[in-house]
């Protein structure tokens, strides 16, 4: 479905109407300096928020750059808002939209998926067999969700059987919220997972435990249930002030969690769960209802490839080398990472996006006019955790997670209402003018 | 800075959503300024006072219902910045309000006076 806040004609439609200059300016990208003339070859690949912000970023600041995005993916989808979806806040169409309605006017877009780097030969390989040469290359691939490595796990059951995986895509996401509706009618056993991985939207598995717990109380059947954390993370959130104000929350809410418990199987008919601890003890729970969040790692294009970590805590996922201040790759200069496939510490999420999509597109154009790259990235992220429906917190945090919140006066910690209408009906918007090139 | 930036794209992106909407209510507005422009003064001073009632009237609707209308409540609003932001929504319906209601209850009044004095006018022949 297409997004509305994308329609050309109606913004052709406002202009031709003489709108005041003030209203006419804000159609317009961000003020930029001179554009820089090139005729650079840029491949981006990936067609996320990462790859199509950069994208329009870049044909701002660039003058005769070629452009190429390399994506067989047609669809857009507002991955923020998946946990409303999942929750039963939001229909499933706010989440979709169409990659062809933000790609910048003049890029050309290969529609294939990226299956392989050269790095030594500036060679993307596609999965069709094409070999496309660049001077320069935008990685921003997103990540792998590896269901595969939960023995029985099917994404194609999501939503039977008490099955829920919020990840996936948006109609696991709404099946997803109808296993989380039928759960909530009888109530009973729930399990909450957390693998070990590197995780994008790491607030996303608190959130929909929060909502879970939500909808029992609405449903009055609390009572009768009873539901289980299962972390393989030895915590639950990597910012410590944040992850103990959880507990303690969880603690008053009756949420029990479990820090040692990875999910290694789930037998989907029978409604089962096995877990592997540290001590590779093997333990088996029933269920009536379970989340299961998938463990993530790059793409095999990227962890294959000589553009991943070799070695060092982002080897095994297989993400990419950049430097985590500049985003400029470590080894391979004219190379730079966007979005979740970075292998930096934290910050698998749009608001990174909003903040380094900027400084990317920066450093590229720098290097490309025979500079470095001069500008950097304190790894801001952000979560507006829901706690129930109507409230929010609105954490902010930087690669040292230290909360860095945007205005003084926001308390990051403080339950509040105006962080869920930021969640509810703000973000989106602002999704929407950092993938556009505005923000 | 980059937060003002960023507010006024949010506003943009959420105006796109609703453009056939906003362009109405501006003809209309347009419309309706343009002809109590043409009236005078006297029936500008005389609407003040109701327009800015029914604008209080429409702030105190907007920030009771807009947390209800967001999924939410009055009981979550937790903290004085929770409470100054809703002020704020409720503060901007108020002055959309006015900004309509000044000029029709101007037009309003100022025919009303007309007729008024038009029956007057008669009575007195």
């Amino acid at each position: 479905m297409q997004d509305h806040g994308s329609n050309p004609a109606r913004r052709r439609l406002l202009r031709a109407l003489g709108s005041a200059p003030a209203i006419a300016a804000l159609t317009q990208p961000a003020p930029a300096r001179a554009a820089i003339k090139t005729s650079a070859n840029i491949v981006i690949a990936g067609s996320g928020l990462g790859g199509i912000a950069v994208a329009n970023r870049l044909s701002q600041l660039l003058d005769g750059a070629r452009i190429t995005i390399v994506d067989r993916k047609e669809e857009h989808n507002y991955q923020p808002g998946y946990t409303l979806v999942a929750t039963g806040i939001w229909p499933v169409d706010k989440v979709r939209g169409r990659n062809a309605d933000y790609q910048p006017a003049g890029a050309t877009w290969v529609r294939d998926m990226a299956a392989g780097f050269e790095p030594a030969s500036n060679t993307l390989v596609t999965a069709g067999g094409q070999r496309i040469r660049y001077d320069f290359l935008v990685v921003a691939t997103g990540v792998h969700l590896d269901y595969a490595q939960i023995e029985g796990m099917d994404v194609a059951a999501i939503g039977k059987n008490g099955l829920a995986s919020v990840y996936a895509s948006p109609q696991a996401a709404e099946a997803s919220w109808g296993a989380m509706q039928a759960f909530a009618q009888n109530g009973g056993q729930a399990l909450m997972t957390l693998p070990a991985t590197p995780l994008k939207c790491a607030g996303a598995p608190l959130k929909m435990t929060f909502m879970l717990r939500d909808r029992l109380r609405e449903a009055g059947t609390v009572g009768r249930s009873r539901i289980d954390f299962e972390s393989a993370l030895g915590n639950v959130f990597g910012v410590k002030v944040v992850n103990d104000l959880v507990l303690a929350r969880w603690k008053e809410l009756g949420i029990h969690v479990d820090f040692t418990r990875k999910l290694a199987a789930v037998d989907i008919g029978a409604r089962r769960a096995t877990f592997v601890t540290p001590e590779n003890e093997r333990i088996t729970l029933p269920y009536d209802f379970i989340h299961v969040v998938p463990p993530m790692r790059a793409p095999d294009a990227v962890k294959q490839s000589d553009l991943a970590w070799k070695d060092g805590p982002f080897a095994a996922g297989g993400w990419l080398e950049v430097d985590k201040t500049t985003l400029q790759h470590r080894r391979f200069p004219n190379v730079f990472g966007i979005g979740d496939i970075n292998g930096t510490p934290r910050g698998k999420t749009a608001a990174t996006v909003k903040k380094s999509a900027p400084i990317v597109a920066h450093n590229l154009a720098q290097v490309i006019a025979g500079k470095p790259a001069d500008v950097t990235f304190d790894g801001y992220t952000s979560c507006p955790l829901i706690t129930r429906e109507g409230s929010a917190l609105l954490i902010e945090f930087d690669y040292d997670g230290k909360l860095t919140p945007s205005l003084p006066m926001i308390d990051p910690l403080q339950d509040s209402y105006m962080a869920w209408l930021m969640k509810y009906r703000m973000l989106k918007p602002a999704y929407l003018a950092v993938l556009k090139g505005r923000v | 800075m980059y937060e003002i930036w960023l507010v006024l794209n949010i506003l943009w992106e959420l105006a796109l959503d609703a453009l056939p909407v906003i362009i109405g209510l501006a003809l209309l507005w347009a419309a309706l300024a343009w002809a109590a422009s043409r009236r005078p003064f006297d029936a500008w001073r005389r609407a003040l006072p109701p327009a800015l009632g029914a604008a209080i009237v429409a702030g105190v609707i907007a920030f009771a219902l807009v947390p209800t209308a967001t999924r939410s409540s009055l009981s979550e609003l937790r903290y004085w910045v929770d409470w100054a932001n809703l002020v704020g929504i409720a503060a901007a319906a108020a002055a959309l309000t006015l900004a309509f209601a000044w000029p029709a209850l101007a037009l309003l009044l100022d025919k009303r006076a007309a007729a008024a004095t038009r029956l007057g006018a008669t009575a007195t022949r």
